[in-house]
């Protein structure tokens, strides 16, 4: 058994996978220290090598800057065994780059063959990341507080705050805003100052105060949210499919049904 | 909440009742930057919010006014119907909009309106509140606006280049069933429209050389008609939705089932919308639009009608069965997307797959094949993995493979989309 263990880092992870692949070493596993807790013995702990995660780092963004999109979601998904998803991606990206006479289009062909566990996983991992990240487009919602801040929390099964600023840069540029994780405890704080926004950690939602028409706003769009559905048509099932009920605590329509 | 708010609330309630019955909900086709104002728009669409119907919520769907002065049989807002009608100042409109742009509860508007007074003063009233959000807000987000039956051409014209998406409504298949349950509704009129809307949009793209963007509803026309309130076959609807993509460039023709809003002895007495036949016409507009079928190879004059039972495609594999198996090492693309249980997605997949090894049965049904599905209408190198074909066989089959969920899951925008830059949405694809 050799099971390396990480700090929880996306380059700490980079410069791992560097390492093993410059020394030839297949790892068992690869997980983070508290992951690895059932594990007593043949624990492997390498320390960062920027040298080493330099070099991986810039030839994967030269070989696709897509298969490297596809890592990071990956990364983000936190889920169990993503460290060794991308690890093999890694590997097969490489051992492709190096073949002989290779074109950069039969690269990115490659890159798409599903028929490849490597690649499907990987890119399975990330496509949860991204069907996350758009779901959460619509289903963010925004609490105008009295300093007319919008605010908003929710709990993604993945870490994707860092995918979603970008859009609400984008679409309110003209507003502070937060989007909180309350589960990871960070969150994105666009300040329209610097048209800028950073990822911090936020913990404390104590002393949050709304706005005063921030009660009527949210009455009018539950009523009509309620009344907009067909009798006829009736689908909650469907609706679930769509709108999980995890998700329905942090949503102003719902707030009140999440019993 | 103070009267002022609540009598918004009260009108909000009357408005977006009247709006529901619409089928449409999509924001998607349009991609906006906006650098001065807030809002922007996403190519493939997003969904806000699912009602009880499971429908998605994209855009708040509102009616500037629900006071007619037409008389529609199948409309809950025409005028001899009892119920309580409002009407939105252009002003009070375009706050609401924006109070519920920033909350991110919506994407942007799907504007619509009863014919108060006559066609072009409800179309006027429209173009206001539109103009507010535009010019006065700098709302950059998506624009979904309805143009009033007959309305004036200057007019139409002027609205497409404030919103994303336009539409006018054909209502109902024929001409014949539109005069008899639409009276006041002029066919020639109604499709007129829809004409000068396309050559609008196609002047617009012609300029696109110069002006390096499509300004003239960029996310392109839609329509809609109503479907099981009058006697047309299957065949006849989709013949009418070919001709309107090919020869009139529509986005989308959304089908509507009817719902028996009112009792009129020019109905027909139903109890249920006729939601699956709805879901069938879907599949077929589907397969006219990703999978490369013309409307005669679905329907025929010996095959006038969908078959309920089972998907439209798996349908006319079966009645065109010599057509198979297909061999998946060897075939066109085009061949590979014919066979039922493979969607777009699928069939691209196994295209970029085979250039680097020999596809198993395994392998395809990990690519995402329906192999329960497709295995009657394929071989891998020569070999099949079923040959005992019966229809008796599919149809017991399907009965399992179509759930009442995957129903609603077809409408556009309700699609768990991957990449934003998709374009036919591929997941549900997968089930045709
Ligand atoms: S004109 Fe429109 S709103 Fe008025 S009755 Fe006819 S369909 Fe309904």
């Amino acid at each position: 058994m050799n099971i390396y263990v990480y700090d929880g880092n996306f380059d700490s992870l980079i410069s791992l996978c560097a390492e093993l692949i410059a020394s030839k070493i297949t790892p068992e596993n690869i997980m983070t220290e508290d992951k690895s807790h059932g594990y007593l013995f043949d624990k492997i702990y390498l320390s960062f090598n920027q040298n080493l995660y330099d070099r991986l780092n810039s030839r994967l963004n030269q070989i696709s800057k897509t298969a490297y999109a596809h890592i990071c979601a990956a990364f983000l998904s936190e889920t169990e065994g993503m460290e060794i998803k991308i690890y093999n991606y890694i590997q097969t990206v490489l051992r492709l780059s190096l073949e002989k006479n290779i074109s950069q289009q039969k690269i990115d062909d490659y890159l798409e063959n599903f028929a490849d566990s490597s690649i499907r996983e990987l890119n399975q991992l990330s496509k949860k990341v991204y069907i996350e990240r758009h779901r959460f487009l619509g289903l963010i919602r925004f609490s105008e507080l009295s300093d007319k801040t919008l605010y908003a929390q929710f709990e993604p099964d993945h870490n994707i705050s860092l995918l979603l600023a970008p859009h609400f840069k984008q679409r309110l540029p003209k507003d502070n805003w937060i989007i909180h994780d309350i589960a990871r405890g960070i969150g994105a704080v666009y300040d329209k100052e610097k048209n800028d926004y950073i990822l911090c950690g936020l913990e404390n939602t104590a002393g949050i105060i709304y706005s005063e028409e921030e009660n009527a706003f949210r009455q009018i769009w539950q009523r009509y949210w309620k009344e907009i559905a067909i009798p006829e048509r009736k689908n909650p099932k469907c609706q679930l499919n769509f709108m999980p009920k995890r998700y329905w605590k942090h949503l102003t329509e719902t707030e009140n049904l999440n019993r | 909440m103070n009267s002022d708010f609540s009598a918004l609330n009260d009108k909000l309630s009357i408005l977006g009742m009247s709006a529901k019955y619409d089928a449409s909900c999509s924001s998607s086709g349009s991609s906006r930057k906006n650098p001065e104002g807030s809002g922007n728009a996403v190519a493939a669409g997003i969904c806000h919010s699912w009602g009880e119907d499971g429908r998605c919520i994209s855009l708040l769907k509102v009616l500037q006014t629900n006071i007619c002065s037409f008389d529609c049989a199948y409309c809950i807002n025409r005028k001899s119907n009892d119920i309580p009608r409002a009407v939105f100042s252009p002003a009070e409109l375009a706050d609401l909009t924006m109070q519920f742009y920033k909350r991110n509860y919506i994407e942007g508007l799907f504007l619509s309106s009863a014919v108060l007074k006559n066609s072009d003063y409800s179309m006027e009233l429209m173009l206001k509140t539109v103009s507010l959000l535009r010019n006065v807000h700098r709302f950059g987000g998506y624009i979904h606006l309805k143009v009033m039956p007959g309305a004036d051409p200057l007019l139409i014209k002027r609205a497409g280049f404030l919103v994303d998406r336009i539409s006018a409504n054909i209502e109902l298949p024929t001409g014949e069933s539109l005069s008899l349950l639409a009276p006041d509704k002029k066919p020639d009129k109604l499709i007129g429209s829809i004409k000068d809307i396309s050559s609008n949009i196609r002047e617009s793209v012609d300029e696109y050389r110069f002006k390096r963007s499509v300004t003239y509803a960029p996310g392109g026309q839609s329509t809609q008609m109503i479907i099981g309130a009058t006697p047309e076959t299957d065949k006849t609807i989709l013949n009418l939705t070919e001709s309107l993509y090919k020869k009139l460039s529509l986005k989308r023709v959304y089908y509507s089932a009817y719902v028996p809003v009112t009792e009129s002895s020019l109905l027909p007495a139903l109890t249920k919308p006729p939601l699956l036949r709805e879901h069938r016409l879907y599949q077929a507009d589907w397969l006219l639009r990703f999978y490369g079928f013309k409307a005669h190879e679905i329907l025929n004059d010996e095959y006038p009608n969908l078959d309920m039972r089972i998907d439209p495609k798996t349908a006319w594999a079966m009645r065109n069965y010599h057509l198979f198996p297909v061999e998946i090492s060897t075939a066109a693309y085009e061949e590979i997307l014919r066979i039922p249980g493979i969607g777009v997605q699928s069939a691209q997949r196994i295209i970029k797959a085979r250039r680097f090894s020999k596809l198993t049965f395994e392998d395809l049904k990990k690519i995402g094949v329906v192999m329960k599905r497709a295995k009657y209408f394929l071989s891998c190198s020569g070999k099949m993995m079923n040959s005992n074909f019966s229809h008796d066989l599919i149809l017991a089959e399907a009965g399992g493979l179509y759930s009442e969920i995957k129903i609603s899951e077809l409408r556009e925008g309700q699609l768990p989309l991957f990449r934003e830059q998709s374009i036919p949405p591929i997941e549900i694809a997968q089930e045709i």
